[in-house]
């Protein structure tokens, strides 16, 4: 079990370094995702105002829009060189891998996500850290489970032909239920009467949808990952 | 050409034509009582065609993850002709859907739960479809894993999107079928049924045909 | 099914064409039945359009449509027709395309297996 994490520590570190010296991936995709605010503002301020709760729904499409452009980028890094193959070679077990990319890419959403509720507080003034802890509990669930699924699809497609496109299209239906919790979790967080029993409800569906697919991406690592 | 094929063709071309000129008569000659009760038919093959699309989605997921833990290549071709016959009935249903909805309610596209879930498994499944058609070799094993994925989401979808509904109350749910209706109502049910096993037997027999068709072609250029 | 083709050259019948003169045989039951099943689900549908059109106008659940006035309602025919037609269409489009799709790997089956046969002198035994 040690040897476990220890593995996905190695694999988050490796490309946590990696990163840590161009940061190209982290800025490029920051700036996307500051740049998606900006559009969806323009596409839903009224006279100044932003639509009833635009807001929340801002802030997630951005946050998948950017997270699918990370995931499609995070995995290319592993084909120079037959880098993937190397991996999968170790021997380790796959699973661990998995986990390691994934907490990787976990570190790089969120790092976005900062920069995502930065602009959108500032253009919007909405006070989303009025329940601090569920709001970011919410959020930190929410990557989880748009995380676990896209790091699984981007993996098993890295060699794939069309990946770049193919990504998000595999990608968005299956993480609808995320979406969907995240925007009316946030939402009922931060209108002028916040609902605490249905924000409460939404994270502990999307937590629930972690628990499934977490152990689903885990599960089909394997198989999927073999030539 | 084969002879076989030519003629049975023509004589589907036949017999549906025969057969659509007949519907409009049957359809008019049912007196106009409230509007509601003519519109009220297509409820006949638009909930038996959402039965069918849900059991293609089923079948393919559980093949799906057949064939990615036991790597059974029949588990495969199931999976792919399940597919494109969830896609199929995905179709037909969210065509007819919104056409009766447009009558009923106004509105062409209600959001209610099982629309919209039925439109997240369609793109689920034409995702699918897609990563088979130009995802390369080896895009059989990562399909399937789409397909698993979609098959569990979807109580997750139905829950997340019900409860959002909820939260909208201006148009309400699809009610269910007055009980009056149920016999015509099943025999349509079991009607489509027979055709989904017929289509989906025909989809799988094209695939064990173009199965063995690689076979022979493999073995042909190793002599 | 192009027997000529086959009984060239006074060959014998061997193992590979009976086993393609079966799979279209069956191909040929397979279709028959699959026209019959597609007639039987027609007729089924007409049934029921007839049988509800005999019985009376049931308790409509519906509140909009009953809460509309009889001018802005929508006249139900013309979507009614479009829904059966776009189901019909898509049912035989999809026959018509499996089967198009299957004579074409069938045929190329038989034109592969000749060509084989020929290349091989019509000695090898076919494994499949």
């Amino acid at each position: 079990m040690g040897d476990f994490f220890r593995v996905a520590w190695l694999v988050m570190r490796k490309d946590v370094r990696i990163e840590s010296r161009s940061r190209e991936v982290l800025y490029t995709t920051s700036f996307f995702a500051a740049s998606c605010v900006l559009v969806f503002s323009f596409a839903f301020v009224r006279a100044g105002r932003p639509v009833d709760g635009a807001e929340a729904g801002i802030v997630w499409v951005a946050l998948a829009y950017a997270g699918q452009l990370a995931l499609g980028r995070a995995f290319e890094r592993e084909l120079h060189q037959d880098a993937l193959r190397g991996l999968l070679l170790a021997p380790v077990e796959r699973a661990a891998i998995f986990v390691g990319k994934l907490l990787g890419i976990m570190l790089l959403m969120v790092l976005v996500e900062a920069v995502v509720i930065f602009f959108v507080a500032l253009f919007f003034s909405t006070a989303f850290f009025e329940f601090p802890l569920l709001f970011v509990a919410l959020l930190v669930s929410g990557t989880i489970g748009f995380a676990a699924v896209g790091a699984l699809f981007a993996a098993m497609l890295t060699r794939a032909k069309s990946r770049a496109v193919l990504l998000p299209v595999l990608l968005y239906p299956v993480t609808v239920p995320v979406l969907i919790a995240g925007v009316n979790g946030t939402l009922s967080l931060i209108q002028a009467d916040p609902n605490l029993d249905l924000a409460r409800f939404w994270l502990a569906l999307v937590t629930f949808f972690d628990v499934v697919f977490l152990t689903l991406a885990l599960w089909t690592f394997e198989p999927l990952m073999t030539e | 050409m084969n002879g076989v094929s030519r003629r049975t063709q023509t004589f589907l071309i036949v017999v549906g034509a025969v057969m659509f000129a007949a519907a409009p008569l049957l359809i008019a000659s049912a007196p106009n009582e409230a509007t509601m009760g003519l519109v009220a038919k297509i409820l006949y093959f638009h909930v038996p065609v959402w039965f069918m699309m849900f059991l293609a989605v089923f079948i393919c997921g559980i093949a799906s993850g057949v064939y990615l833990f036991k790597g059974r290549p029949a588990a495969d071709r199931l999976a792919v002709s399940a597919a494109e016959l969830a896609v199929l009935f995905g179709v037909m249903g969210l065509t007819t859907g919104p056409l009766w909805a447009r009558v009923s309610w106004g509105v062409w596209w209600p959001w209610d739960v099982r629309t919209t879930l039925a439109l997240i498994l369609e793109m689920n499944f034409v995702a699918y479809l897609l990563l088979r058609k130009y995802g390369g070799p080896g895009a059989e094993k990562l399909a399937a894993g789409v397909a698993l994925f979609g098959m569990f989401n979807v109580p997750f979808v139905y829950v997340s999107v019900n409860v959002w509904r909820t939260l909208h109350p201006e148009t309400t749910v699809v009610p269910t079928l007055p009980t009056a209706m149920a016999g015509p109502f099943w025999w349509c049910v079991v009607a489509y049924f027979v055709l989904f096993l017929v289509m989906l037997g025909g989809r799988r027999r094209l695939e064990d045909q173009r199965a063995r068709l690689d076979e022979l072609r493999f073995a042909y250029e190793e002599e | 099914m192009n027997f000529v083709l086959l009984m060239r050259k006074n060959r014998r019948l061997r193992l590979s064409d009976m086993r393609i003169l079966r799979t279209f045989r069956a191909m040929r039951y397979f279709l028959r039945g699959a026209v019959l099943l597609v007639a039987l689900l027609l007729i089924g549908s007409q049934a029921t359009v007839i049988v509800e059109a005999t019985q009376p106008a049931p308790v409509e659940e519906f509140v909009p449509i009953g809460e509309l006035p009889e001018e802005e309602r929508l006249p139900a025919a013309p979507f009614l027709i479009s829904a059966y037609s776009i189901v019909w269409i898509l049912a035989f489009g999809y026959f018509w395309m499996l089967s198009r799709r299957l004579s074409a790997v069938e045929r190329e089956m038989v034109t592969l297996t000749k060509r084989r046969d020929d290349a091989t002198g019509g000695t090898s035994e076919s494994s499949f």
